[in-house]
């Protein structure tokens, strides 16, 4: 009895300790992680591969329709591109007259390190994932995570040779260790504003909340990280809008988000590394 | 095969949980169905051998299982583990019990590691959910998995774990 009392207060001292914010992991947290990454990220990839395989098969009627979607994509792409070419000429030139610095030109420049999925830990209080890029490559805590279609998550622990992401489905309000993204719409960046602060797992929607009651926020924008306060990057795709709502004070108004990402089948995902 | 490989073998399925089953559960039931199969092997350690060992394999594994997917906090299953290892070890343990109420034991053991895993992040205010919700939305698809996969190896593990089960077996 007295054992068994004494085991309860050494976790929930464990519990409360590893849940407040930590800096660095300890070496042999750091080691465990890199043994367990590398051995994992042995049956990851064949597993992924023979799975893929079926999947391909059953994918192969689509794939018109996607190369239809594709040229389309990209006819407005080198559109967009030579435009771009001229705004970022431009932009150059002006920075270069108003003298900024070299820390204010870097500000908005990252650079996506690739990594591969090594394991992944379902449960849906605690969804992580492990990928194989860490310390050794320049990722730190607290790093925007994104794959091909948009955010999903942020770097939560480092190791030398690995880290985990967790996903932004632990996105809460009252957690001390979620930070909100400061948000904005794609064609309003100037004029929109919110934070992404929580996901309803039972709707599979995130809250963006905040919102100024005259914002021009509309159902069906494409929403982005804005770059406002630096936790997080300026421009990665999070969700579209699904409704708008007047929030519980009256104040401000608040917004249902549908993610961008489904959370499910992870193959390659991008760390986002400010240059 | 000795009792000492089955270490091995949990270390294997520890990995697998992490890797091979995202691949085999099809998207929508992602976080739905929760492969827990060390947990399973924790479970015939206390009906088939002591609550001690089953406590100390379910702390292990556990906290192993904590580190190397450490998002929230850690010792939420090295916790559950051992605490659920040990007590279906104290009610069911040293009675020789058949497959069929193995099962049971199974059923019952994933109900329990998955409600008390509930209470702990409740407790620590990272869940808002209420048991309802997690209850028809996690914890029963999850223990379905956990039958399959106690049903498959039930035969091997217990041989490997059941000494008096072996002598019969080669008698």
């Amino acid at each position: 009895m007295f054992i068994l009392l004494l085991g309860m207060i050494l976790f929930i001292s464990l519990l409360g300790f590893t849940l407040s914010k930590r800096e660095n992991l300890s070496w042999p947290e750091k080691m465990l992680n890199d043994t367990f990454g590398f051995a994992q990220n042995m049956i990851y990839k064949p597993a992924g591969f023979i799975a893929g395989l079926f999947e391909d098969i059953s994918n192969l009627n689509h794939i018109y329709e996607e190369n239809e979607q594709l040229k389309i994509a990209v006819s407005h792409y080198i559109r967009d591109k030579a435009n771009y070419n001229f705004i970022a000429a431009e932009n150059e030139r002006l920075q270069k007259a108003l003298n900024f610095t070299e820390q204010q030109k870097k500000m908005y420049k990252y650079d996506y390190k690739i990594a591969q999925v090594v394991s992944v830990n379902q449960d849906p209080y605690n969804y992580t994932i492990t990928i194989n890029i860490g310390e050794k490559n320049g990722v730190k805590k607290n790093q925007a995570v994104t794959s091909v279609d948009g955010m999903v998550g942020v770097i939560s622990q480092v190791s030398p040779l690995t880290s985990t992401v967790q996903l932004l489905t632990g996105l809460d309000e009252r957690n001390p260790n979620s930070n909100a993204i400061a948000a904005t719409a794609i064609g309003k960046e100037n004029k929109s504003f919110g934070l992404i602060e929580s996901y309803n797992a039972q709707e599979g929607t995130y809250l963006m909340t905040k919102i100024d009651e005259n914002d021009p926020l509309a159902v069906g924008d494409t929403i982005i990280s804005s770059g406002i306060g630096e936790a997080f990057p300026r421009g990665i795709v999070i969700g579209t809008v699904l409704s708008t709502q007047v929030g519980d004070f009256g104040l401000t108004h608040t917004a249902t988000i549908k993610p961008a990402v489904n959370f499910d089948n992870w193959k390659e995902l991008f760390v986002v590394v400010p240059m | 095969m000795k009792r000492r490989w089955m270490i091995v073998v949990m270390i294997l399925l520890l990995m697998i949980e992490g890797t091979v089953m995202p691949w085999i559960i099809p998207g929508d039931w992602k976080l739905r169905i929760i492969p827990h199969f060390v947990f399973v092997i924790v479970l015939f350690y206390g009906v088939y051998t002591s609550r001690y060992l089953a406590l100390v394999m379910g702390l292990v594994f556990g906290l192993l299982h904590d580190v190397i997917h450490y998002g929230n906090m850690i010792g939420v299953y090295s916790f559950s583990m051992g605490l659920c290892g040990y007590l279906i070890g104290k009610v069911f343990g040293d009675k020789r019990l058949g497959i069929g109420w193995m099962m049971l034991i199974v059923v019952l053991g994933s109900w329990l590691f998955d409600s008390t895993t509930y209470l702990i992040y409740t407790m620590f205010r990272v869940n808002h959910m209420s048991y309802d919700w997690a209850l028809f939305y996690h914890i029963i698809p999850s223990v379905f998995l956990q039958l399959a996969f106690a049903l498959l190896v039930y035969v091997p593990v217990r041989r490997t774990l059941d000494i008096g089960f072996r002598k019969h077996d080669e008698d």
